[in-house]
């Protein structure tokens, strides 16, 4: 199988038959309602990239093209990008806790166990 | 290193806070914005929807925005991620285009491009209509360049099938 070549070349023939698929201007309201929806979010803060002095590698910003919201989902909710859901979460932290409580038993108990087998074998 | 785009200075400005800096950003771009989203999701309305969601994503994610990025790249990238998940959300049926037989140039043109599946017709419609390098495209897209191709080439086979019957 050869595949298609990393460059490809330009095709005059489909450049011509898009270019008969006009595109639109937006509607009257777009730009006033983009306005609207923008005068509604929340004010931004002055990024802390631009203030004078070193910036913290924490700080440094990293690039994340911002997925939009799927259905279902509530962009400005920050219950809606929880990993785990709010009445799951209790649950949730009780049944590390008791992972965590009981490997610290065993680690306990491991450790008496050998003792004893070392002080036995002496 | 690269030179310094004329849109790093508005990105600085719309950074703080400056609306005019942002949205001149906006209408630098919004050409090509409107030529990917209508040919993503081949109608009016329904662009106006991907827009106004996807410039309202760039005015929330402007912060992690990489400094020295191309802010025209990064904007594209969010229209086609805004109308992957138009088309996702309606099933790419809420506005069935029509027939490509018997319609009008234009028509048999939008069928035969929504018949296509999403990320072909996206390499079509920035390669071939919106005039970007492969390379490019490649980037804007998020993809390896031979994934690009692959893409472009199966578009097109598929576009001249259509095209070259009804148009010639």
């Amino acid at each position: 199988m050869t595949g298609a070549p990393e460059s490809p070349e330009p095709d005059p023939v489909m450049q011509t038959a898009l270019q008969r698929l006009p595109v639109p201007d937006h509607g009257a309201a777009f730009w006033s309602d983009l306005a609207a929806a923008l005068d509604a979010e929340p004010e931004r803060l002055v990024e802390p990239a631009l203030a004078p002095g070193p910036v913290s590698a924490a700080a440094r910003p990293t690039e994340v093209v911002p997925r939009l919201p799927t259905a279902g989902s509530t962009p400005d909710d920050p219950a809606s990008r929880r990993l785990i859901p709010e009445e799951l979460r209790s649950r949730a932290n009780a049944a590390l806790a008791a992972i965590a409580v009981t490997a610290m038993l065993l680690v306990l108990v491991a450790g008496v166990l050998l003792l004893r087998a070392h002080s036995g074998g002496v | 290193m690269s030179a310094p785009s004329p849109d790093d200075e508005l990105v600085a400005r719309a950074r703080t806070g400056d609306r005019g800096a942002f949205e001149e950003l906006l209408r630098g771009h919004d050409r090509r914005v409107r030529g990917l989203a209508f040919r993503l999701v081949t109608d009016r309305s329904a662009m106006d929807e991907v827009t106004h969601a996807a410039y309202l994503e760039a005015h929330r994610g402007l912060d992690r925005l990489r400094p020295g990025r191309d802010f025209g790249d990064w904007l594209y990238r969010i229209a086609y991620n805004s109308c992957v998940d138009w088309l996702r959300r309606t099933d790419g049926r809420a506005n069935p285009p029509p027939a490509a037989s018997g319609g009008s140039a234009s028509e048999v043109v939008r069928a035969a491009l929504a018949a296509l599946p999403v990320n072909q017709r996206a390499a079509v419609v920035l390669v071939d209509a919106e005039g970007f390098e492969p390379r490019h495209a490649a980037k804007v897209l998020g993809v390896a360049p031979r994934t690009l191709a692959s893409r472009l080439d199966r578009a097109r086979a598929a576009l001249h099938r259509v095209i070259g019957e009804e148009l010639t």
